[in-house]
């Protein structure tokens, strides 16, 4: 996206008018945020990934590659101390938002702006700074911990990878770390391997905390684990939080944990936000029609049962839809006999405001 | 009642801890059974257990002492064998007073022994769906290449193109979007959940008579892990399917199991019908079972943003055992009339009804 004359700063430093953006294709970005973005800590702007797909032996014959749209066109901003949820059905691109805020892949499109600053125009000096500051909780549990190092070496290397620290420096930061993530001491000298699952989750928060972060993307940190170590993950996410004023991109498709701890969440599909808004509202009053059935699908008493009129597909990213991505599952679309606007190619509806911090992308939304 | 398939007696399974210079007993003997068509759950914190269990019934304990003693009868067409027969051989344990002095084992014996055991078996009568998917799948081969292989193993079929055909086809029934083209991909290309899907497919698709689900839908969202759970149950009745379920997602094991196991600290701690251990009502519980239910947060609680009530305290590590309960120390139900008794002695499994097992002193 070139255009260059807008910096980061600039925009900051810039309200009341907040300037239109250019798409990288010309298209002008649907919407702004309102004004006052003195504190808000990440941009994502317009961000795209394409993943490109040799299909079978003889695809080079057709000469044609077909195409993933991971992340189509995603827009969102985050606040300081503010938790998003990023929720969505398997497969939807939640992870690969969050590898590209960090940088792990490169977009296809878009910007990100961390803190003020355009993550494209960075320096590799400023890159690494700017890294120490986001820090990602993997979806695997046992990604970030290398088999072969104790707990204390892997603390120690965090530690120690901005920070120039000396021998009992390193050591009371971890004393400070195990105590932050109710780790007993003893647990320093064991080897991934010999953790359980909560345990080695702990240590992957520990790790992340290492580097003092200021954006945390918790990615699923909690699917691998039971109820009741789940309970004590999110107790302590939210405590750490709370303490050490960190922001989250809390990305999880555990609905009731994402409404329990976000402030705002974003609800995606097929590499799209279809809904973004408080997270009381996405939950109780939700105005898209995936989202409505996303959290009918929770009953009280905490059964999960899908609504019986819902007809479910499998989720394609290689069959071409035409205009709205979700109408082949849609329930409106197919309440309302078919309506045209839902199939024209040239209008998929676009992420729009429609209340205070409620956006959505849907002809006709749920009221 | 129709025959048991899977009979676990008196299983035993310890680590050795370098670290910490002391046996880990991951699995303290534990017995059940799963009756064939049923579906058994097991429950319990991370730790527990579950998946060591798991892992000894495929004979997939390889790592030191492992595996040291029990038995375990699989039962097929009439004829049964013990997946660890003689396998007693190659180990011996020295006790003295319940602590575990030393334990000797031929490495090399035992694992030559319980290959043999278990060939013809892994994979193809019993299969497994592992709880870490991305590290279950090989990462050089392609997603097509590992379950039609697997097919071809298994099921006897020749053809590369008839199996990857088949191939085509369980993806398409764990829900894979765009099956045929996701066959040539890598495993580093896909999604968590879709790992999770393409594992699940390649256990089904030898068509096992048992199958253990080790987590099988933990890190899908709702309406996928809907789809795999009526799955399961249309395999169940489709292919009489058996199935051993671990997982700690109380809805999964509400929709599917017959009966429960619930661990704690490598021991059973409540066995029975589900409709006895999960019912509210039910006149008494195992004060573990009732702290894990009471830790899936309600709607309520949700609403009003409530902090979350984890159970205090962590899951014991099972090397320094006391010689009490081992949910002593967490335990909110203990009462003055059997707290010393609780302190001092561990309760053994008492039938409190029919089929019913609890491990406490409150069932007295
Ligand atoms: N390296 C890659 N090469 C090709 N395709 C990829 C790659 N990484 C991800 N994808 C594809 O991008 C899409 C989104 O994947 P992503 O990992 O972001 O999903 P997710 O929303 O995190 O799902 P889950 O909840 O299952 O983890 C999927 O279709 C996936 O197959
Ligand atoms: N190869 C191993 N070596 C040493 N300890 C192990 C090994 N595998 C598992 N353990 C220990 O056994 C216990 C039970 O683990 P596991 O069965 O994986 O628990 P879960 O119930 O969560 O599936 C844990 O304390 C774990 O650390
Ligand atoms: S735009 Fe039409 S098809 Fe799409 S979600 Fe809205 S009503 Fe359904
Ligand atoms: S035996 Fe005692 S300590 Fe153990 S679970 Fe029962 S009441 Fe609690
Ligand atoms: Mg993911
Ligand atoms: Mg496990």
């Amino acid at each position: 996206m070139g255009q260059g004359t807008i910096c980061a700063a600039g925009w900051q430093s810039n309200p009341p008018n907040p300037p239109l953006l250019k798409g990288g294709k010309g298209g002008i970005i649907d919407f702004y945020w309102e004004i006052d973005m003195s504190d808000t800590i990440l941009d994502v702007i317009n961000l795209k990934k394409y993943f490109y797909h040799s299909a079978g032996l003889f695809s080079f014959l057709k000469k044609e590659k077909s195409i993933i749209p991971a992340v189509d066109d995603v827009s969102f901003y985050l606040k300081e101390k503010e938790i998003l949820g990023l929720v969505g059905e398997s497969g939807c691109g939640k992870t690969t938002v969050g590898k590209l805020i960090l940088r792990l892949i490169e977009p296809t499109d878009g910007r990100i702006i961390f803190n003020g600053m355009d993550m494209q125009n960075l320096q590799k000096s400023e890159l690494r700074k700017v890294r120490s500051q986001m820090q990602m909780i993997f979806q695997d549990l046992d990604a970030a911990l290398n088999p072969r190092m104790k707990v204390k070496d892997i603390l120690k290397e965090a530690i120690t990878v901005y920070e120039d620290l000396d021998y009992y420096q390193v050591n009371k930061r971890i004393a400070e770390l195990m105590n932050q993530v109710n780790l007993k001491k003893s647990k320093l000298g064991n080897y991934p391997d010999e953790l359980s699952g909560g345990e080695k989750r702990r240590v992957g928060i520990a790790r992340v905390l290492a580097v003092k972060p200021k954006l945390i993307i918790a990615d699923e940190p909690t699917s691998a684990l039971d109820v009741s170590i789940q309970a004590q993950v999110i107790n302590l996410l939210r405590d750490l939080q709370e303490k050490l004023g960190l922001s989250y991109l809390f990305i999880s498709h555990d609905l009731r944990l994402v409404e329990l701890i976000s402030n705002k969440v974003a609800v995606m599909y097929m590499g799209r936000i279809v809904e973004m808004g408080l997270s009381d509202r996405i939950a109780h009053k939700p105005m898209h029609p995936y989202t409505n059935i996303l959290w009918s699908s929770l009953t009280e008493g905490g059964d999960k049962v899908i609504s019986p009129g819902l007809s479910w597909q499998v989720f394609d990213f290689e069959r071409p839809v035409t205009g709205c991505r979700f109408h082949p599952r849609c329930e409106v679309f197919k309440s309302r006999g078919n309506p045209k606007e839902c199939i024209d190619l040239q209008n998929e509806p676009k992420l729009t405001q429609i209340g205070a911090s409620h956006y959505v992308a849907c002809h006709f939304p749920l009221l | 009642m129709s025959e048991e398939i899977l009979k676990v007696e008196d299983l035993r399974t310890y680590f050795y801890s370098y670290t910490k210079e002391a046996f880990i007993r991951s699995v303290d003997s534990v017995s059940f059974s799963i009756r064939k068509g049923e579906v058994l759950g097991i429950v319990g914190e991370s730790g527990c257990g579950k998946s060591v269990a798991a892992q000894s019934i495929l004979g997939l304990i390889t790592d030191g002492p492992g595996i040291i003693s029990g038995n375990i009868f699989l039962t097929r067409n009439d004829k049964t064998v013990n997946l660890l027969d003689g396998l007693s051989d190659y180990a011996s344990i020295r006790t003295k007073r319940k602590a575990i002095l030393e334990i000797s084992k031929d490495i090399s014996g035992w694992l030559k022994r319980s290959e043999s055991l278990m060939k013809g078996i892994r994979g193809k009568v019993i299969s497994m769906i592992f709880q870490n998917p991305k590290s279950a799948l090989n990462p050089f081969i392609t997603v097509g290449d590992q379950i039609s292989e697997s097919i071809m193993l298994h099921k006897g079929i020749q053809a590369k193109k008839e199996a990857m055909a088949i191939a085509s086809k369980w993806l398409e029934r764990v829900q894979i979007d765009s099956p045929s083209m996701r066959l040539y991909d890598y495993p580093h290309g896909l999604s968590g959940g879709m790992c999770q899907r393409v594992m699940i497919a390649m256990a089904l698709s030898s068509e096992p008579s048992l199958l253990i689900a080790d987590e099988p839908t933990t890190g899908l969202d709702v309406t996928i892990q809907t789809k795999i759970v009526e799955l399961l149950k249309k395999l169940r009745e489709e292919l009489a399917l058996t199935i051993l379920l671990i997982t700690h997602d109380m809805n999964v094991i509400m929709q599917l199991a017959d009966r429960i196991a619930v661990m704690y600290g490598g021991r059973i701690v409540e066995y029975g019908l589900k409709k006895e251990i999960m019912d509210s009502n039910s006149f008494i519980r195992h004060p573990y079972t009732i702290a894990l239910l009471n830790s899936i947060p309600t709607i309520g609680e949700i609403k009003a943003k409530e902090r979350l009530r984890a159970i205090k305290g962590d899951v014991p590590d099972t090397i320094t055992l006391y010689r009490g309960c081992r949910f002593y120390e967490r335990c909110t139900l203990k009462n003055d009339r059997i707290k010393k008794r609780c302190k001092e002695a561990e309760p053994e499994m008492i039938e409190i009804g029919t089929g019913h097992y609890m491990r406490c002193w409150l069932a007295e």
